[in-house]
């Protein structure tokens, strides 16, 4: 049910984003996925941090994976695909303490949230990482054997 | 004039692609790939406010032109469309009259309308809230507010008024509607309401381009990016804020 909700989440995103036609339904899946993992892995070690960061290490692989099949760049699947991994709670309960003028606990739920959101761009950063490191070393062959 | 024309065409290409909210890497890339595809050379330095493209004429000269970015707005089938059509141009170079018709044919493409994007982001606010373990009275909230701040926000875009204001609005609406559909609906969770319908407002370009510009190198881009992400997001923030307090202390 809340893969169904993450999906229709990021199809609805991304029609902002002026996303068009088959590629919508890809990037509905991207939200679909990261949101399943993130669900799975805090299942197993009630990290929500951690499992922040497999989601978007799975929505990073899923969208270099589904750039490759479909020939179009990356972003457009991991832009519409992070936002429900977003830390949405931790934000909600911060905001509530800071209007009931609660700002230690405002500060703990701060900290959540960033960290939330460094875990989400972290994911990202290694996947893009590891693949441009894959696609330069084919790159390398493929001119070596050229030669 | 040969060069001019290639000039004009890549200036174009980038053009869009910044416009529209590509990675620097990949506009840069997309003005060598095109300019290397007609055996010119070329290095191009792409900011986020500009491009500036030098191509050896083979006389041992450069000829460089530099266009100005001012205004920008996602468009991520329109990176799509110029990235495809750089890597055709790669295989099959065409004619640059050519090139530049579908250039501007890329551009003048019509983006979903107004009523796509008000049913897309009331859609993804009632998602987002259901998501967040909002009820479904919550959702049915975060759908109707969702939907009036989102026209409020695009009045103020068509006035062409700058990009911090239309959040803070979008906040500022968001906090007051939210507080009186709990007044009306006591049952109702507000903030769960706010934090569903305002997810659609994130920078989500912004910050995932600030991370790809910061791997390839793009240090400039990447902290200008990052920081356009952070004052959007404060300015979302203190709108809602500011609404909050104010209805907390009307009686």
């Amino acid at each position: 049910m809340s893969a169904l909700l993450a999906f229709i989440g990021s199809f609805a995103t991304s029609l902002t984003f002026n996303i068009k036609g088959h590629k919508l339904i890809f990037a509905g899946f991207s939200g679909m996925i990261g949101s399943v993992v993130y669900s799975v892995v805090m299942r197993i070690t009630g990290h929500s941090n951690f499992a922040i960061l497999i989601g978007a290490i799975a929505v990073g692989l899923y969208s270099e994976t589904a750039a490759r099949v479909l020939k179009s760049p990356a972003t457009i699947f991991s832009i519409p695909g992070i936002l429900p991994l977003v830390p949405g709670i931790a934000a909600y309960e911060m905001i509530r303490f800071l209007v009931n003028n609660e700002l230690i606990s405002a500060i703990g739920k701060l900290t959540e949230t960033v960290s939330g959101a460094g875990s989400i761009a972290f994911g990202i950063m290694i996947v893009t990482a590891v693949f441009r490191f894959l696609t330069r070393a084919r790159r390398a062959n493929n001119e070596k054997s050229k030669t | 004039m040969r060069l001019a024309d290639l000039m004009n065409v890549a200036l174009k290409a980038g053009e869009i692609m910044l416009r529209s909210g590509a990675e620097i890497y990949r506009v840069e890339e997309t003005i060598v790939r095109i300019c290397e595809s007609y055996e010119v050379q070329c290095e191009s330095f792409v900011l986020p406010t500009g491009i500036f493209i030098s191509l050896a004429d083979g006389e041992g000269g450069t000829n460089t032109a530099f266009r100005r970015i001012r205004d920008r707005k996602v468009d991520l089938t329109g990176i799509d469309r110029v990235n495809s059509l750089s890597r055709r141009i790669q295989k099959t170079r065409p004619d640059f009259g050519i090139v530049l018709r579908e250039l501007k044919e890329i551009e003048n493409t019509a983006k979903h309308g107004f009523p796509v994007r008000l049913t897309a982001t009331g859609l993804g606010s009632f998602a987002f809230t259901l998501h967040f373990n909002g009820s479904l009275y919550d959702s049915l909230a975060a759908l109707v507010i969702g939907c009036i701040s989102y026209s409020a926000r695009e009045i103020l875009t068509r006035k062409g008024l700058f990009l911090f204001l239309e959040n803070l609005l979008a906040g500022l609406i968001t906090g007051f509607l939210s507080t009186a559909a709990v007044d009306l609906f006591p049952e109702l969770d507000g903030y769960r309401i706010i934090i569903g319908s305002v997810l659609m407002y994130l920078p989500g370009v912004s910050i995932t381009n600030s991370i790809k510009d910061a791997l390839y190198g793009d240090l400039v881009a990447s902290t200008t990016r990052l920081a356009e992400a952070i004052l959007l997001v404060t300015v979302l923030a203190a709108g809602i804020g500011v609404a909050l307090v104010i209805c907390a202390n009307r009686r």
